[in-house]
């Protein structure tokens, strides 16, 4: 009697072990993906970190990135420049009549 | 052969006596050396002839080294210009030595108003040649870069409009402007000048003005467009 009793009662428990599991675990796992955890998921926390300082180096590459087309851009102005007066020069300076 | 086709012609449509009044009787080169007239002695025919060959000769061959050296010319362009510069070069050597050996005047007087007419090293040759570098220059790399910049200066503003100010905004569309009025004036105009002659010259002497004036103010344009983007770049660091 003492064992069908017991049999009896198996099932609820392991039904009763399997809510708590899937409801009171799922809701942890739930909270630590966003964030709230304990520090050990530091992972978590470390997103929006990891976020923050990527966009700063981003901005720098695209400021890089205009620069040094300013750069080119501002050379080949000089060279421009300088072809622009020779040219100049040799009409001036010559004996052409 | 085209160049050397026009200019014989327009050579056969000037008359010798016009040629001698273009030239000033009692002036002198810029070197210092007496200008002759049809009417001067061989010898000094030769020595003027020898004079003006020898400065274009210097003036040429430092004109294909910086040529050959810059980056800024178009493939095209480079060979056409050094087609030019060499043949010149080739031409007043082959001069020098032949009012060297000249043995009469008329011959000498020949040859020496060839140096100019035939060839106008520096009224046409050597000035083209640096137009349609500062031209290419512009072409491929001046203008393509500042266009390039003002794009990602645009994309800047999308990404960061709290940094966006009226007069950054006005910067960049001054930029463009710029940009876009520089394309527009080197459009063709490498081969605008290259395709000048001395024949052309001779008709004109302000054939290659237009080409000039446009080179300048085309550079105006992308200086001014750089200094745009430098201001806007300074203000979104």
């Amino acid at each position: 009697m003492i064992g069908r009793a017991a049999s009896r009662l198996v099932g609820p428990a392991v039904a009763l072990a399997l809510l708590v599991a899937l409801t009171g675990c799922g809701k942890l796992a739930a909270g630590q993906g966003a964030g709230t955890g304990a520090p050990a998921l530091g992972s978590a926390g470390s997103g929006p970190a990891a976020t923050a300082s990527a966009a700063p180096t981003d901005d720098s590459s695209a400021l890089d990135a205009i620069s040094q087309d300013l750069d080119s851009a501002s050379t080949a102005n000089t060279e421009a420049g300088s072809n622009a007066a020779a040219g100049d020069q040799a009409a001036t300076t010559g004996d052409e009549p | 052969m085209f160049r050397i086709i026009t200019v014989a012609a327009a050579a056969g449509a000037l008359t010798l006596g016009s040629l001698a009044c273009a030239a000033p009787a009692l002036a002198s080169t810029a070197d210092g050396t007496p200008t002759p007239t049809a009417h001067s002695s061989l010898s000094a025919i030769q020595q003027a002839g020898a004079a003006a060959t020898s400065k274009r000769i210097a003036s040429l061959t430092t004109g294909i080294g910086k040529v050959n050296a810059t980056t800024k010319l178009s493939a095209a362009d480079k060979s056409t210009v050094l087609g030019t510069l060499n043949g010149d070069l080739s031409a007043m050597q082959g001069l020098q030595s032949k009012i060297a050996a000249d043995t009469d005047a008329a011959t000498a007087w020949t040859d020496y108003r060839s140096i100019f007419t035939q060839y106008r090293v520096y009224a046409v040759a050597l000035p083209q040649s640096y137009i349609a570098a500062a031209a290419d220059g512009l072409t491929d790399t001046a203008i393509p870069k500042l266009q390039s910049a003002a794009s990602k200066i645009s994309a800047a503003f999308a990404s960061h409009p709290d940094k966006v100010t009226p007069d950054l905004q006005a910067k960049l569309a001054d930029m463009q402007a710029k940009t876009a009025d520089a394309a527009s004036k080197t459009s063709g105009l490498a081969a605008s000048a290259l395709a000048v002659t001395p024949a052309g010259y001779n008709a004109n002497h302000a054939v290659l003005t237009d080409d000039r004036a446009a080179v300048r103010a085309a550079l105006a344009d992308t200086k001014a467009a750089a200094q745009d983007g430098r201001a806007i770049l300074a203000a979104l660091k």
